[in-house]
This record gives C-alpha cells, structure tokens and sequence, in this order.
C-alpha cells in the first residue's frame, strides 16, 4: 500500500499554515521576517516535490543533446562547464544559448515563479 | 535587557563620554537590522538638553565577502565622502580599541525609508520615484569627483584583475554553473580597458538609499568602497536585483536608462560609454550571483546557519536568467 495520509504535499501545506500563524509575532519584526523566509521556503520545496523530476529530466536530456552524449546530470553539467571554460563552446552557439535560457526558465519556475526576469521571459 | 545590549550600553555610552565629554550619556539604545557583517544599533546621545540620534555599527568579527572594507576604513571613506558635500550620514566618531567594542563607526542616524520593495511601489513615494533617477546620477558624479588623495588607502584593481578574483572565489565552492563559465568568457573578451582611477561606492543601489517623499536623501554603506572607473557604480544601480520586481524601470525599480545617462552626462561632464556600462552590469550581477553562492556555502558549512542563507543560496536561478538577458540583448543597453 502506498504511504499513509497525510501525504508529504500535505504535510507541507500543514506546516506552513503553522508557520504562518503560530510562529509569525505580530510584535516581533526580526522574527516574523524569519518565519516570512520559512514560509517561502516551504513553498520552494513543494514545488521542488511536484517539478524536481520533470526538472531533472528535462535538463539531463537537453544536456545530452547539446553534449551528444548521455550520462549523469551532474557530470553532463560539468561537461558542459569545462567545454565552455575550455572555449570549446559560447556565446555563438545558439543551441547553448536557447538550452541555457531553458534550463534557468525551468529552474525558476522552482525556486521563484514570482521573479520579474522569469514573468519576463514566459511572456516572451 | 539582554547581555548583548546592556554590554553595548556600557562600553557605547563610555566611547560617547570619551569624545562628548562626561555628561553625554546615551538612551533608547535599540538594534535594528542584523546586517550580513555587522550589527547596527540606533540610540540618542544626551548632554544637559541636547539629544543627538545616533547609529553604531559594528564589526560581528563574521567573515566578509572578498574585498569588503574593514569597518575603520569603511568609517573613514564616509568621513572623507561626508567631508566633501556627499550626501551621506556624518561620522560621529571610529571606534578604537580602548572602546572595547572592536571594529566599527558612530554616524549621525538619518530618518527615512530604506526598504527597496517600499520605495518603488508606495503612493506616498510617487513624487520621489519622478525625482531620484536625477538625483542618483548627480550624487554619483559628485562621489566620482572626490580628491582620491583625501581618502584612506583602497583596493585599485584592474577590471581585468577583478574579473579573475571573482572567478576565483566562485571556484572554491567547486559548483559548477555553465552560465557563469559563459558570463567569465564574456567579462574576459569585452575589452573595457583601464580609466583613471575614481573613487566607486561599490553598492550604490536601491536598498542602500535613505529615502523621503522628497526623494533621495543620502546614500549609506560604504563596505565596497574602491578606486576604479566610475561606470561600475551605473552598472550595478541597473542591475535587476535590486528593481525590486519593477523590471520594466533599469535604474533602481525607479528610473530610466536614458534618464539616468542623460543626468551624468550633465552633473559629471564626461559622457556615459553604455558599453562600458553593460560590461559592469554583468560583472555585478556575476558578482552577485558568487554572492548567493557564498551566503548557500555558509549555511551548508553551518558557519551562519539562518535561513535567510539558505533562501538566498536558492536565488542562483534569478542571476542566471538576468546573466542571459543581458548576455543576449534581451536588457537594452540604452
């Protein structure tokens, strides 16, 4: 059977509703921005639980095609971090660009859907 | 009242009698915000009738970011800054090492708001909003004219130089980040050149303003000071991060580029060059992205272990985007 309820979403969400009530002092300013910043990290980690996958996917198989070559995330990462330290790709290469542009899009939409540069480039 | 705070009240109000003589004593000492590498305390120094609002900021003894200014020399940039008819608080005294309270400076304490999310979106800074992408640009010409000779000594590195430090320092946390590997191979090929070196603020943005409905009133932190070309100061005003969500306004959240320029041109009498504007706009948000890699490092090495740390490591995404933007054109340059 699969894990009991409440799921790990759930918890999540039950957390940060404490987070928001309970341990936000109204007359406290250093602390309720503390529980501002834990609020805001609990809602960057459950969109990591819903995207992280799909995130990770997307990047290694856009990696592999730039690359040519299948792997790991993380040494095709730093693959293409020593190609581009070693000159052997750049600012010239459209491919690198529009994967790169990807890639910060997908990892936004993780970290901070919010951000102005990220509303920017999903008008675009 | 906590340890912290009566010890500061001591040895504060013992450095105050020391330079405003045995009847100054001090009230409502209070802190405001921790900053990354010091903590600021707000009090009034009282002598018979007279009450002066003052702020102490000192040294926690964390470490700093690079070529961050110890706070005596920071203290005595703002001194010759304040000398020389810059808007910034007065340096009431440097701290030495008989005040027992390390590192750090008293300044005159400025009324206003400082917090960028409230500057460029509150009604009741509209009027200031119109005024302060002037002003910026006449207060920057002015700290770009001070007599280099009237300052303590101050890091004077090529941009070229500069570029490798950062790269560097980026290395030691051994993340690899392609759009940073692409953003260095850029800073490496724009060739900017070296300028006669001017006094650069090094943090002048939105966030270290002290602003009223009449707009600017006085620029603070002065922990980046350097010697270096004057561009870098224009470059790091436009960066994204410090719009504050209003994109569309380079200058602060506030302002426009043209503006901006326009404004230098005539206060400093020497053109704007946007290239080299753009060149410095990317190193500072390079800058600011090894900045969030350094504030992920220090919390995953448990060395400050706040959350804060941990959500600005997570803001390495938002420079990457604002890297290509600028590196693609999607930034105009003008």
């Amino acid at each position: 059977m699969p894990l009991n309820r409440p799921c790990g979403t759930e918890l999540l969400a039950a957390v940060r509703q404490w987070v928001q009530t309970v341990a936000q002092p109204a007359n406290d300013e250093t602390r309720a921005y503390e529980a501002r910043i834990a609020a805001n990290l609990l809602d960057i980690l459950e969109r990591e639980l819903t995207l992280g996958e799909r995130f990770a996917a997307g990047e290694r198989s856009g990696l592999a095609a730039l690359l040519g070559r299948d792997g790991p995330l993380d040494e095709l990462n730093f693959e293409l971090s020593e190609r581009i330290r070693r000159r052997e790709i750049g600012i010239g290469n459209a491919p690198l660009l529009a994967h790169l542009r990807r890639s910060a899009i997908a990892k936004l939409e993780i970290e901070n859907p919010r951000y102005s540069a990220y509303r920017r480039a999903r008008r675009a | 009242m906590p340890e912290r705070a009566s010890e500061v009240q001591e040895r504060l109000a013992a450095a105050c009698r020391r330079r405003h003589g045995p009847s100054a004593q001090i009230a409502n000492l209070k802190p405001l915000s921790a900053g990354a590498s010091a903590e600021t305390w707000r009090f009034d120094l009282e002598r018979g009738t007279e009450s002066l609002p003052l702020v102490a900021q000192l040294f926690t003894g964390e470490q700093q970011f690079a070529a961050a200014l110890d706070k005596r020399t920071q203290g005595l940039v703002q001194q010759a800054a304040h000398r020389a008819g810059i808007a910034t608080p007065r340096i009431d005294f440097i701290l030495d090492e008989t005040d027992g309270l390390g590192e750090g400076f008293v300044a005159a304490f400025v009324p206003g708001e400082t917090l960028g999310q409230r500057i460029v979106r509150d009604d009741r800074y509209t009027e200031a909003r119109d005024r302060m992408t002037g002003q910026c640009a006449r207060l920057l010409a002015r700290i770009h004219a001070v007599d280099v000779a009237a300052l303590p000594p101050l890091p004077c590195d090529p941009p070229a130089d500069m570029v490798e430090k950062l790269a560097e320092i980026h290395d030691r946390y051994g993340v690899r980040i392609p759009v940073f590997d692409l953003a260095f191979q850029w800073l490496r090929d724009a060739d900017v050149g070296e300028q006669p070196p001017r006094l650069v603020h090094g943090d002048f943005r939105n966030g270290n303003f002290i602003v009223d409905e009449s707009g600017l009133v006085c620029v603070l932190d002065w922990e980046a000071a350097h010697l270096g070309d004057p561009m870098e100061d224009l470059g790091w005003l436009c960066m994204n991060a410090w719009r504050f969500g209003r994109i569309e306004l380079p200058v602060g959240g506030f302002g426009r580029r043209d503006a901006l320029y326009a404004a230098y041109e005539e206060a400093a009498r020497v053109p704007v060059d946007p290239v080299r504007v753009r060149f410095w706009e990317v190193f500072g948000t390079l800058k600011w992205g090894v900045i969030c890699q350094w504030f992920s490092h220090q919390f995953l090495s448990g060395e400050v272990p706040r959350l804060e740390r941990a959500a600005i490591g997570r803001r390495v995404a938002e420079v990457e985007l604002d890297l290509l933007d600028l590196l693609e054109g999607v930034e105009p340059c003008r």
